[in-house]
């Protein structure tokens, strides 16, 4: 992974409106986010670089030109951000080594770009599961609820869980896989 | 690496975005990522996903019917959690038995006695050796495996000993590998899905719908249920979209694909999702994908006669990964049992017949056909002998000792090996039977041959019959030849002979009656052998009477092994 302090491809003669920020973050601040969680899968930390990459691509918006690539951009400042942290919390436990990080970015970019269909099956796949997979889904991410205190409303263990929440993420990536292969859409 | 092996993986990643992986799961989490590309790969579309579901406005978790929270009480979702684990997918942890029994050993022998050297040596080795599979065991997440397939037939199936088949059920489980060594092998997906297997042969079971062919070949019979159903190999992937089709890779990665109804995708690269071209083929055609992952442009005529579409009724003298029939061959056949019973093909022209004429002296006149309608046959030819070399291949070979000959051929080179006399003038054929040579009745299931009455030849192509079957070497060619014991006349004379690229490897000089009517021919093949010739001559007297055939015609093969 290059370590290079992020500039846009813009020229920086021509200032943006900043109202556009949010329109272009917002479109764009998916692939901003998955970018950093496959560096830093920790959602905690994940959200706090993110709001950091937000705050830094907000002051520092006049180098961004206007029709160039926003979310290239974003992925630029982000990269650069997750470099910095790595390099100020040596001991982590929860860094993946710089090997690790060379692989991933090697990837990375190219898994963006096909984010797209992924999310466009995915939908189609969460359309298609069944109720109660989809009442856990809900449940942990848009209510909140952390799988401790699930486990804990309906007395049983966290392991458990787990456990279940990984047969049913596994469930949807197959589903996912099946139709983009049935679609042949990359 | 297939999904189901992500199991373990899933757990550590939820465990990594809730902040809640221990530091022992992200050492695993980190060391699994590092060295499995294809896990990385997996996470990294799972983190996509993830931050699909975890950023709003992504995709929808909800809808009218379910789930706000204060509709979903304790019992609710303990009813949920409950029903999620009653139908869940049973998952084999093989590895954490094998675990337990190692604690289990370790733990129990803890008593002091006197132990000899050799056995302080052995115990030493051992201990080092459970430790390291002990580290295996905890730097590699453990693979969960899915019965998803049954081993539904066979035809003199050999495995290699790591084939992974349950001898009790013969279910087959995901990330298991097969290697086909001798024979067929049926595989019935639990979708219906089915393939048949010819050696040699190793494949993957990846997925429930999904197979990674290492090398071989293959056909699949694909209904609807299974629409979408994936054959992977080291160079392109093969979609299904209900339809039967068949498969032929190399290790190397060269892959055709041939469809014999419905239709499919052939993709280029071993990634079903990710590819940079595609073609779509339907029934009739086919397309070959080269070793590095790139589509020919050209279509192809599907050929469907070079795979074995369902498992044999009876045994075959062909058998994948030990012998080629030449005469299912001639029958327009791939070697093992596909070809058509009474094929000729005309020695003059190169055309093939359905309807073999019995008694049809014909003139030929030395030049050499090819006979587009089978692949693995270069060409034919009636040997003339003295006036010009003679020539045997397409690719300009001649056989310079061709001896003089009248010219003159009874009837076609013909996978069915009879003989018959004539009745007045050529018009009726009397007598028909099938040849014999020692006793052994040929045109028989286990006994092929092929008529070559004499003044006839024809030429095999050894490296189309090497492309169809990957993965083999054609050590030798082996046959009985000679005249009929039926043969009615004294003193008829033929001659035989077995040519490669043109050159005399063996030949024989009969006299009926005076010497042996029949002998062995063993022939050394080599790997550079492009052309194997067969010919038989009137050994000079004219040919008539000269029953002549080559009886269990065979290339006989050698399989490389595989790698484990």
């Amino acid at each position: 992974m290059n370590e290079k302090y992020p500039q846009s491809s813009g020229n920086g003669c021509e200032k943006s409106n900043k109202d556009d920020f949010i329109s272009l973050f917002l479109s764009n601040q998916r692939r901003i986010f998955t970018f950093i969680l496959m560096f830093v899968p920790n959602r905690s930390d994940a959200e706090d670089l993110m709001q950091e990459t937000a705050s830094w691509m907000w002051k520092n918006f006049d180098e961004y030109k206007p029709g160039t690539n926003f979310g290239a951009w974003g992925v630029q400042v982000a990269r650069y951000k997750i470099l910095k942290l790595h390099n100020r919390t040596q001991s982590s436990r929860l860094k993946f080594g710089g090997d690790l990080v060379d692989l991933i970015d090697a990837k990375a970019e190219h898994t963006l770009d096909s984010a797209s269909y992924k999310i466009h099956a995915l939908r189609k796949c969460l359309s298609g599961m069944n109720e109660q997979n989809r009442r856990l889904l809900y449940l942990r991410y848009e209510e909140g609820l952390t799988p401790q205190k699930l486990a804990q409303m309906v007395d049983r263990p966290v392991h458990g869980l787990y456990k279940t929440m990984a047969r049913i993420h596994k469930m949807l990536l197959r589903c996912v896989r099946q139709k983009l292969i049935a679609e042949g859409d990359e | 690496m297939p999904l189901d092996r992500h199991i373990e993986l899933d757990e550590l990643i939820l465990k990594e975005i809730d902040g809640v992986i221990t530091d022992q799961e992200f050492a695993e989490l980190s060391d699994c990522l590092r060295h499995d590309p294809e896990a990385l790969n997996y996470y990294l579309d799972f983190v996509t996903l993830c931050a699909a579901i975890l950023k709003p406005g992504e995709v929808t978790l909800s809808d009218d019917s379910c789930c706000s929270i204060e509709d979903i009480g304790q019992s609710a979702l303990w009813m949920a959690l409950a029903e999620n684990e009653r139908t869940a997918e049973t998952i084999h942890l093989e590895k954490e038995d094998s675990l337990s029994q190692i604690e289990t050993q370790i733990s129990v022998s803890n008593h002091r006695q006197s132990v000899s050297r050799v056995a302080l040596y052995t115990a030493i080795f051992s201990t080092a050796a459970l430790l390291l599979m002990i580290a295996f065991v905890v730097t590699h997440p453990r693979q969960s495996r899915d019965a998803v397939a049954i081993l539904s037939g066979s035809s003199k199936a050999v495995w290699s000993d790591a084939a992974d088949i349950s001898r009790e059920s013969n279910r087959l489980y995901t990330h298991s590998t097969l290697s086909l060594l001798e024979g067929f092998a049926e595989i019935t997906f639990d979708n219906q899905a089915k393939i048949i297997l010819q050696s040699p042969a190793q494949i993957d079971i990846e997925d429930f719908n999904q197979i990674f062919l290492h090398s071989g070949k293959l056909s699949a019979v694909v209904p609807p249920s299974a629409v979408g159903f994936v054959v992977r190999t080291a160079a392109a992937t093969v979609v299904d979209y209900g339809t039967e089709f068949g498969v032929t890779a190399d290790a190397a990665g060269h892959t055709e694909a041939h469809v014999f109804e419905g239709k499919v995708e052939l993709r280029s690269g071993s990634d079903p999702i990710r590819f940079a071209g595609i073609m779509k083929l339907t029934k009739g055609l086919a397309g070959r994908v080269s070793e590095t992952g790139e589509l020919s442009t050209e279509l192809m005529l599907a050929q469907p006669s070079s795979y074995v579409r369902r498992l044999p009724a009876k045994p075959t003298f062909g058998q994948p990964g030990k012998r080629i029939d030449l005469a299912d061959i001639v029958g327009g056949g791939n070697g093992f049992g596909t070809g058509k019973d009474c094929v000729g093909i005309e020695p003059i022209s190169g055309k093939v017949l359905k309807d073999l004429v019995m008694i049809n002296r014909k003139l030929g006149y030395s030049h050499y056909f090819p006979v587009p309608e089978m692949p693995y046959i270069d060409g034919v030819f009636v040997p003339l002998g003295g006036h010009a070399p003679q020539i045997v291949t397409s690719q300009g070979h001649t056989f310079d000792q061709c001896p003089i000959t009248d010219g003159c051929y009874w009837i076609e080179i013909t996978n069915n090996p009879i003989a018959s006399i004539s009745g007045n003038s050529g018009g009726q054929a009397l007598d028909v039977h099938l040849v014999r040579l020692g006793g052994i009745q040929f045109g028989m299931p286990l006994h092929p041959g092929i008529m070559m009455h004499s003044n006839t030849g024809i030429t095999f192509d050894l490296d189309a019959i090497r492309a169809s079957i990957p993965g083999v070497k054609i050590r030798r060619f082996r046959t009985m030849c000679g005249m009929s014991d039926t043969v009615i006349q004294q003193n008829v004379q033929a001659d035989m002979w077995v040519l490669v690229d043109g050159q005399k490897r063996q030949g024989a000089h009969f006299i009926y009656n005076q010497t042996c009517h029949y002998t062995q021919m063993d022939v050394e093949i080599h790997e550079q052998d492009r052309f194997l010739t067969l010919i038989s001559t009137d050994g000079g007297d004219g040919n008539g009477g000269d029953w002549t055939f080559f009886g269990d015609p065979a290339l006989e093969l050698e399989t490389n092994n595989f790698q484990q």
